[in-house]
């Protein structure tokens, strides 16, 4: 899950799936800005075929944060 | 804690000013309390602006506004109630995400929901959702006064040579004069299966029209009709005075419409012949009329008139003050399942349509009235 997680930021944001880990965040990666988030958002929902609640597209501003709301998602499956 | 409202209340008034005065300017027309009240169609005691708004503890952070109108979509049989969108704005503060987040709410209001002269950065958020994104609605220029008063407002590179393609060319018989109508339910009750260049796009219906002509708190719209009563043809302009680079009066025609028949096209004919006429006795530059419509816009052609280029504007489109600036009304459309998304010349939009015929300015504000740049609701 967390290899097709970089992929999709890589991917949205344009850098290398390399720079992605923890840390990544929108002060840290170049190009996190609003529309990219909505972006990674539609994205992500793509990827993965779920619908972030309301709450979740606000929460989900880090990549430590991505990966835990997809991990609960993936793990009601 | 973010909480999404799906109203705006009137009771936070100032705080919709210091958001709009931080994320736009601080003379916005949309400061004007009055204005405000009539774009957003708020109602005597109800005291509810229809605007998503997104809130952190009663600080506004975001909004997208909404006009619910009643449309016709593909036939006359039954009209539906789609959203026009406007102001789709954030603070820079805002939590990533939230604008996102009122504009799904808007989308799960309804399945059609149309938007026009969104931003670049509008444009690009809008895409990301899905919604079709139309460029430019042709504008078209008719010049009624070429040397007196256009070359003074040429685009950069443009030469009075430029003019001549777009000269007025009236009717040598047209004797219509024009006289303005108080619309009722008696002169007014336009039969829309007589308009299928109307079968894509909002209903032009009494209340519309009162709506958005009569009631306008700030322009003064001239409301023009010819032919019987359940099948006018129909012209709604206004004339803006142009400030700044030089000082002019041009007509802005926003709506044109009639039977598509042999009478209807000849109503229409001569109603924009007298219109035209009209503006230029009054010492109009130019007028401009921005449609989707071929049908229509080719009368405007007939007389004259005619689609200006993609790629060069000649005479401008902001008035006030005067930008000479590259700058296309655009059309954005979000249609849900059951809907299908017409040709852009198969739609009926406007400059008339929602904001895109709006005040650039607060005229009530820093006395800009003063330099009567809008012919002003008296």
């Amino acid at each position: 899950m967390e290899e097709r997680l970089k992929r999709v930021l890589a991917s949205v944001f344009e850098v290398p799936e390399s720079s992605i880990d923890d840390s990544a965040n929108p002060d840290v990666v170049e190009g996190w800005d609003s529309l990219n988030h909505m972006k990674l958002v539609v994205a992500l929902e793509d990827e993965f075929g779920i619908k972030f609640s309301d709450e979740e597209i606000l929460e989900m501003q880090s990549f430590k944060l991505i990966k835990y709301t997809i991990s609960q998602y993936l793990a009601k499956d | 804690m973010i909480e999404i409202t799906d109203f705006f209340p009137m009771e936070k008034w100032e705080e919709f000013c210091s958001f709009f005065t931080e994320c736009y300017r601080p003379n916005h027309s949309l400061c004007d309390r009055k204005f405000f009240e009539w774009q957003f169609m708020v109602k005597p005691g109800d005291d509810k602006a229809n605007i998503i708004c997104g809130w952190d503890n009663g600080k506004l952070l975001g909004i997208h506004a909404y006009i619910p109108l009643l449309v016709h979509w593909g036939g006359f049989k039954k009209s539906i109630q789609a959203l026009w969108t406007l102001c789709w704005v954030v603070r820079k503060q805002a939590p990533k995400g939230l604008g996102l987040l009122i504009t799904k709410k808007i989308q799960d209001m309804s399945p059609l929901i149309l938007s026009a002269n969104a931003s670049k950065t509008g444009v690009s958020f809008f895409k990301v959702l899905g919604w079709s994104v139309f460029p430019r609605i042709p504008r078209y220029i008719c010049v009624l006064n070429k040397k007196e008063e256009c070359v003074h407002m040429l685009s950069e590179g443009a030469g009075e040579e430029d003019l001549d393609a777009f000269i007025f060319k009236p009717q040598a018989n047209g004797s219509l004069r024009i006289s303005e109508y108080n619309l009722n339910n008696d002169n007014y009750y336009p039969q829309w299966h007589l308009y299928p260049g109307l079968s894509f796009g909002t209903m032009r219906s009494l209340d519309y029209i009162n709506w958005r002509y009569v009631e306008h708190p700030i322009f003064r719209y001239h409301i023009i009709l010819e032919g019987a009563s359940n099948r006018p043809a129909v012209c709604v302009y206004r004339i803006e005075r142009t400030s700044g680079l030089y000082e002019a009066r041009v007509g802005r025609i926003v709506d044109f419409f009639f039977p598509n028949d042999e009478h209807g096209h000849g109503d229409g004919l001569n109603l924009m012949d007298a219109v035209l006429k009209h503006m230029k006795s009054i010492g109009c530059a130019y007028v401009d009329f921005i449609s989707s419509n071929k049908e229509y816009s080719e009368v405007f052609v007939s007389l004259g008139g005619c689609e200006e280029s993609e790629s060069r504007q000649i005479l401008p489109v902001r008035l006030n003050p005067i930008e000479r600036v590259l700058r296309h009304q655009n059309l954005v459309v979000f249609t849900g399942k059951d809907f299908s998304l017409p040709r852009l010349e198969d739609m009926y939009i406007t400059k008339s349509d929602i904001d895109a015929d709006g005040p650039a300015k607060n005229p009530y504000y820093e006395g800009i009235q003063k330099d009567y740049c809008y012919e002003l609701r008296s």
